[in-house]
């Protein structure tokens, strides 16, 4: 049995692990199976194609590590760069933080471009630091795409346009972890040089891949990085894939069938109908915390996110007890406010798996949370801004016409 | 794949089949297994004694029949009766029509009581036909407990008390099989002679077990009754309970395992607090149907279901196109209205693992469907309704506290 068992089913609207469709479950309910035989080889040979889709790269070559977003970070930095480079990265909120706090540690050298929490990096520093820049000592720039914490979008074609218009060099690495396959993502248009994504978000998997997906540029700085890396080391990953044989070491055999039912799923949906999906969610959540009158923590609306909204509480509320009350009473899971915003936001996730009526029985929840905890409410409004919208936008679905 | 995709979760509706707890799933998650081997009596000695809790019978002898409510319905006739044999049947919507149906192709002599769509039995006409009785020509009553198709709950008791104040041996015979598990049914404390319910209902299974549970009285009749029956006959079972092994043929194994997790899961939960959940679901309903400006199919709230909800729609709408809507644009499954009502009215289904903000998810999707259709439903109305009710009722999850 469960722990902490609840009737019904549990409403999962955390940013990540996200819910997972029955069909991708389905495929990983299996037996093990031997890496080495032909069948895991000739698979490992379709999702490295196609994982290349959903980066919208042609060029790029994808690396399927078995870790999380975390470990990906790390193998996009130490395959890249060498310790002391200078890279400039930018504080936005939680995740990005973490990033920085690892590239610290990794002994590079981080110039911090700071923002506060809810809004987006600032570009006109970057462009300033460019724009000095004139011996080219930045040598990559790492951005997140989207920030889980605080539901910031950053725009990654204005990066490029910087970096070329000054005709820079610097390696653009981007995190992709919460908006790839959720957000638009142009890895070749943008000129991203590495990209990484983690399984359990929009893919909708369990944790346990590390997408990294290196575009030649990236390739060629592999060749030149001094920083120490086996595991994580891209090299070990092309020398398998020129045998054929594609695996330095062994992979969760459960985990590529589950991508390989994912890519189907998501091919089957329509890679830009996955993304309107997701803006739709995404608008249909604003118009419910603008009704019911909180306040969203991205400030300004070119930063709004589409997988995620961390919503503002007033100060005699405490956001953590909303995500309290609802794991507690109603078997609804949200996003805690993290570190400089904890107390004062808590989030919904809208990203992966996830049909509208799915999210409006959420809305309506935290309609009755925020009764329960003293905020002044009207019940329904924020469910019927969300659905005279989503009324207005939901398509058919093309198999059931 | 599956067969017509979808986004997200499918927002199973119907009053049956019902949503299967991810505990149960896992639970049938298994090979085959041998049925004489020690396992599985050992699992079916717990289950027959368990089985027994959730009919609220100390007395009564359950039979696990690998087969449906229809198969169970016709298990429930052949062993207490005989053909020519009178009984006194209630018609009052599709369900009970085809149990009739079934008493008829069985030349059973089928005394009909027939009520309009969304009405009760009419139990005073049963009083008049019990009083002038003397013979007592009448073997059994025929009662649905729960019409699926109207959303129409009967009283047993009324049944009982008739019966006692008329000394009247009359077998009472009830099709439990949308009610039992989620609307209070006391066997032994209403005289029900036969009990019976489908795994696919409140239970939360796959279809493929008919529940019996046959009282003393009924046991004893099976000794008597001339109808011919084999796969149906209790004997059989009876014979193999005293060997021990308690399988005239092979059993599904794989239900046998979920229906042992279900009752775990019922009995963690607790079958009162079930109940009480079931309660507030139809409560729910009922509220935001009345916000709605629609009519509830049930004509007085003495018959309210708390399993389903049958909706009436205007003359102008066909509520099969809401059913088919639901079904194209928001993956939704809700119930058609069945032949005198086809057309009339659409049903929610409120019973089985189901939670608060599930069924507001449903009501949200249904305004908007609603819209649709050119209903003029004022968007978050009934979800504002059932909220408001749900937001002082719904209590903390015990687990969790």
């Amino acid at each position: 049995m469960d722990y902490f068992n609840a009737p019904g089913r549990n409403h999962l609207f955390v940013p990540g692990p996200v819910n997972i469709p029955d069909q991708i479950i389905r495929a990983m309910n299996r037996n093990n199976e031997d890496y080495r035989s032909p069948a895991i080889p000739a698979m490992t040979k379709t999702l490295l194609e196609d994982v290349k889709k959903i980066f919208k790269t042609i060029t790029g070559i994808p690396f399927l590590i078995p870790t999380t977003g975390t470990g990906a970070w790390e193998s996009a930095l130490t395959n890249t760069l060498s310790p002391g480079d200078r890279i400039v990265s930018f504080l936005i909120g939680q995740f990005s933080l973490l990033w920085i706090d690892q590239q610290q540690r990794l002994k590079f050298n981080v110039d911090v471009v700071e923002s506060e929490w809810g809004q987006g990096a600032k570009l006109d520093v970057l462009e300033s630091k460019i724009a000095s820049d004139t011996s080219h000592t930045i040598k990559a720039i790492c951005i997140v795409h989207n920030e889980t914490a605080t539901g910031v979008t950053n725009d990654l074609a204005k990066v490029r346009q910087i970096l070329d218009s000054y005709r820079h060099p610097a390696l653009l690495i981007v995190d992709g972890v919460s908006s790839i396959c959720a957000l638009d993502f142009r890895m070749d248009e943008w000129g991203v040089d590495v990209a990484i994504t983690g399984s359990q978000k929009a893919l909708s998997l369990p944790t346990g891949i590390g997408i990294v997906v290196a575009g030649p540029r990236a390739i060629e700085a592999s060749k030149h990085a001094k920083s120490l890396r086996v595991f994580f080391d891209w090299k070990d990953y092309l020398k398998f894939y020129q045998l054929g044989t594609y695996w330095p070491y062994t992979p969760s055999i459960h985990l590529l069938y589950g991508l390989r039912a994912a890519l189907d799923l998501i091919f089957e949906e329509g890679l830009e109908n996955v993304i309107a999906r997701h803006s739709r969610l995404g608008k249909a959540t604003r118009l419910a915390v603008e009704a019911w009158g909180l306040k969203n923590c991205t400030q300004k609306e070119e930063w709004y996110s589409d997988t995620v909204t961390a919503v503002l509480v007033p100060a005699y509320i405490d956001s953590t007890e909303i995500v309290r009350r609802a794991w507690k009473r109603y078997n609804l899971s949200l996003g805690l406010g993290l570190n400089k915003v904890a107390g004062k936001v808590f989030r919904i996730g809208h990203l992966g798996n996830l049909n509208e009526l799915q999210l409006l029985g959420c809305l309506a929840g935290v309609e009755m949370i925020l009764k329960d905890v003293g905020y002044p409410v009207k019940l329904g409004s924020g469910v019927a801004a969300a659905s005279a919208y989503l009324q207005d936008t939901i398509p058919m679905i093309p198999s059931r016409i």
